[in-house]
This record gives C-alpha cells, structure tokens and sequence, in this order.
C-alpha cells in the first residue's frame, strides 16, 4: 500500500501514538473522536510512498497531520451543528484540579489549546511550532501570551488554587 | 497555575495501553480492508461501465415526495410540494442480491451542488442483525456506500476513495421529529473533493433488519479542474457495498465484488435553485473578498468568493465565527431565517489562497426560495434579485 511493512507501520505507531492522541484530544476534546481522528492520521502514515527523514521529521509530521486532521473534523458541519457536552464523561481525572485546568483549556480556542500543548508539554520554542505549522512566529507568540492570559482570568474566577 | 499544574493535567490525558491497542487493531483491520478495496475498485468500474451502457434519464416526472425526505428538510406538507421540484426520481429501483440482502433507492434530490438519496436496506429473512437493543445505529454501523460522479460531459468529477471509518451522531431535526444521526465519517476523494455522508433515519428497523438512510453528497470545489463539477446533468452512480457491526467487529458485503449492483442515474439539467451572480466585494474581518455567486435552492443555502493569494492564510477568516458572520436570511414579510453549515465545505480554496471558495448552509427550516428577498453576511446584505 505504502513505503512501509506493517511491522514498520507498528513500529511508528508505538514511538508516536501517545502523541498523536493528545494532540488530537486537545484539538477534539472528545476520546472517541481524539481516537479516531488518532487513527486516520496513522492511515495517512500508511499511505505515505516516502520514507521519513528522520525520527524529527516523523514526529514533525504527525504533529502537522494530526492537527489538519482535527481541523478538518472541526469544520464538519455535523459536528457545528450537536451539543458537545458529554464529549469528555469518558475522562477521568485522578485528581479534581486537573479536571478544572482542562475546563478551562477546553475553553480556549483550539490553536490557543494546541500551542499551550506543544510549547508547554512538548517542549517546541515558539519558532519552533511556527515553523512545522506554517505559521508566523509573532502569530504563535501572540496566541501563547493570548492563552496564558485567558487561562490565568478564568482560573482564578474559578478559584482555582485558592482552596 | 504554575507550568507543572498545565503539564499534569495534559499527563492525564495521555491514552492507556487498551485504547493503544485498540485503536492500533483497528487501524490495522483497516489496511486489510484497504487492500481488498482495490480489487473490488477495479471490479466495480467494470461493472459501473457496463452499468452505465443501460442509464436511464431521470428528469421524471413528481408527482409526489416521499415524507421521510420532507421531514429530513423540514418541509410541511403544503411545502413538500416546492421541495419535490428537487426530486430526481420518484420511482423506487430495487436490487435484490444473491445474499438475500435488498436495497431500494427510493428517492434522489439534488440541485446544483448537491444531490441526496433515500436508500433502504433489508436484511435478508432470518437474518438478526448484531445491534444491541436502544442503542444509537450511529454508534454501532458504519455503512460502505461508494459513489462515482461524471459531469454531464462525462468527465469524472468524484470518486470514492477510502470506505468510510467512524461514526458520528449528528443531531434530531427540529420540524419533522425524525432523529437523523450521521452514519459515516467524511470520505476521500479520488478525484474531486467533495464530500459524502449517511444519515441514519428513524424509521429505521434494525430488530427487524431494515435500516433507511439519506446519502448524499455535497461537490467541492479544490482544484482549479473542476471548476465545472456542478452537479446539474452530471451522471452519478451510488453503490452499496455493506456495512460493519461495531460490537461484534462484522462487516457483512452485500455481494462478491463482481457482483456489486450499481445504481444510475442522470441528473436534471435543469436548476432546481436560482444562482445568483453578485461580482461585489465583501468585507470579511480586515479582508476583502470578492463575493461571486449566491446560490438559493430547496435543499441549500451556498455562496462562493474568490480569495486575493496574498491573504496569509486560509483560516485567517473567520468563517466559523457565528457573531461575525452573522448569516441571515431575509424574507419578504421582514422575518429572517438562520441557516446552520452544511458539510463545513469552507475552506476548499488552495493552500496559496487562490481559487474559488464554496460554502454550503442549510435554512434551519424550509423556506420557500421564492419569498427569499436577500442574503445577509459579515454585515452586509446582498439582494437576491
């Protein structure tokens, strides 16, 4: 099908589904949504007739897929049109304050939400995620200090680390 | 907050080793399917060759619309009437296959951009379909309909490339009472980029092995080579393949690839709609736009504008942003109707901006084309005259 062996295409899948499932949470802020979306973009990597450069290629890669992918489904006319309020019952936070940061994120617009994830938790510079997402570096700066500002107003209305 | 309360919090989202699994096998089965998918694409094309030798033209003549249709678009029955000058055909065409299963083509709408079909399919006798009992059909089927779309000079302007992979629920209408659930996720294109769906129907009878859906289709508008896809002539053959179980992880194939049944059927030349040529510009956010057409049919709302190539960007407008766009659709009595997306077709320009971007909208009740006065976006009015 594509330049890679199944066991090639498993091998892929193990080094970055972690990632590519968060991402497309975060975008998604539904599991079986995030878990489809996780699959497609692994179908995609199916479909490839190109080998990746490098593992920084790869992981690159996926990023950038999974966020169109999510994008995509975003714009989906049946998916403007349904309430989203149970999309997150399936997750469970072992600690309660988690759960109050991830309203509050979810809250956020998804590119806020997606830069927040790579700089912070995947540790990308600003140019850095600019670049694999095609993005001016001023504009991905601009959302960082965007989301930082929202996400600290609405926590603390929420009181968080207050209590 | 501090950094490590936001990394935490993303720690948790983090998937547990069944879902990596899971998802892995299915994605796995998926590539199975694939491969045996290309055969059978091979085979069907023989078959949609030989099918189409026997095309009957379907510029029938209605002399009525079947209701589950009218309550999809919301139609009263003194509406149904105006609706039914969408239809394609009336009469209903069956295929029985050697496996007992049927599928009956009930109905097909269409306008310019879009075309729709009511399609029933019938277990064999005996046969208990593996759907649990109270549970949404959309959670548990996913249907395999391929589709082939020529112009009306035979040009192919749509095919389907991958079988459809998840399942949606969708939404309950507000008129008619019939819940409607997405059946499948979008598809992708061959050729064309547009984009297909099924959406389950209530009257559905799973416990009596009987599912009804509506397929349909909406054109895209991507590539600068398909400027002329617009369905109107156009030749489309819809053909049903199976449908997967997810409970049980089956899918039944309604027939050995050779015997797949396609159905034909030849498109109305004829405009249901009215397109409206507007040529003006049209201020959305801090960008301006050249709005082309307005477009106004019983079954859509859709406008086009071209993007100048040095917009940075194709989401820097902000066309998801329901208070900046602010749709309206304006009637002769003063009352305006809102309208909701319909296949989020919005950003199909190419990635350099150029190119011609479509939008699909759906009135959240029937309207009457004829009482439509105006079409309101992004602040501005747009007579349709």
């Amino acid at each position: 099908m594509g330049v890679y062996s199944r066991e090639e295409i498993e091998a892929i899948y193990r080094r970055n589904f972690k990632l590519v499932y968060q991402i497309c949470l975060v975008m998604m802020k539904s599991v079986p949504d995030a878990e489809d979306a996780a699959q497609t973009v692994f179908g995609r990597v199916m479909e490839r007739d190109t080998p990746f450069r490098d593992p920084e290629h790869e992981k690159a890669w996926l990023i950038v897929t999974a966020r169109n992918e999510c994008r995509d489904q975003l714009k989906h006319w049946w998916r403007r049109c349904r309430e989203d309020a149970s999309a997150l019952d399936a997750l469970v936070w072992e600690q309660p304050q988690d759960g109050l940061v991830w309203d509050q994120v979810a809250a956020l617009p998804d590119k806020h939400r997606l830069v927040l994830f790579l700089h912070y938790y995947q540790g990308y510079a600003t140019d850095e995620i600019a670049q694999m997402l095609g993005d001016n570096p001023s504009t991905v700066r601009s959302r960082l200090v965007q989301a930082r500002k929202k996400l600290k107003l609405r926590l603390e209305a929420e009181g968080y680390g207050t209590t | 907050m501090e950094q490590r309360d936001l990394n935490r919090m993303f720690d948790a989202l983090a998937p547990t080793q069944e879902q990596e699994q899971a998802v892995l096998d299915r994605l796995l089965q998926t590539e199975r399917k694939g491969n045996s998918m290309k055969k059978l694409k091979k085979l069907t094309v023989l078959g949609i060759a030989a099918a189409l030798m026997v095309i009957s033209c379907a510029a029938a003549v209605v002399t009525g619309l079947d209701q589950r249709l009218a309550d999809y678009f919301g139609a009263s029955p003194e509406q149904a009437e105006q609706l039914s000058t969408a239809a394609a055909t009336q009469d209903p065409v069956s295929h029985t296959y050697n496996s007992g299963w049927t599928v009956q083509i009930s109905q097909v709408l269409s306008d310019r951009y879009i075309v729709a079909a009511l399609i029933d399919f019938t277990a064999p006798e005996g046969m208990v379909l593996p759907i649990p009992e109270d549970t949404e059909l959309s959670r548990e089927l996913t249907l395999m309909v391929d589709y082939r779309i020529e112009d009306k000079d035979g040009n192919l302007i749509a095919s389907l490339k991958d079988a459809p992979r998840s399942v949606k629920p969708d939404r309950v209408s507000e008129g008619g009472g019939l819940k409607v659930y997405t059946v499948e996720s979008w598809s992708y294109e061959k050729e064309g980029d547009g984009l297909a769906n099924c959406l389950y129907l209530e009257d559905s009878e799973p416990e009596q092995g009987r599912i009804s859906v509506m397929w349909k289709y909406v054109r895209g508008t991507k590539f600068q080579n398909y400027a002329n896809d617009e369905l109107l002539g156009a030749r489309v053959s819809i053909i049903p393949k199976g449908m997967t179980f997810r409970s049980t992880h089956e899918t039944v194939y309604f027939a050995e690839e050779a015997e797949l049944w396609s159905y034909d059927i030849t498109l109305s030349e004829s405009d249901s709609g009215s397109l409206y040529s507007i040529e003006t510009p049209l201020k959305i956010a801090e960008h301006e736009v050249e709005l082309k057409t307005i477009y106004l049919s019983p079954l859509e709302l859709a406008y086009e504008f071209q993007r100048s190539p040095e917009l940075p960007s194709s989401y820097a407008i902000p066309l998801y942003d329901k208070e900046a766009r602010a749709y309206a659709i304006n009637l002769a009595d003063g009352s305006s109707v809102a309208v909701k997306d319909n296949f989020g077709l919005s950003a199909t320009a190419s990635e350099s901006g150029e190119g011609i971007n479509h939008v699909g909208l759906y009135p959240v009740e029937f309207i009457d084309p004829e009482k439509v006065v105006s079409f309101s976006l992004f602040g501005q009015t747009f007579a349709l005259k």
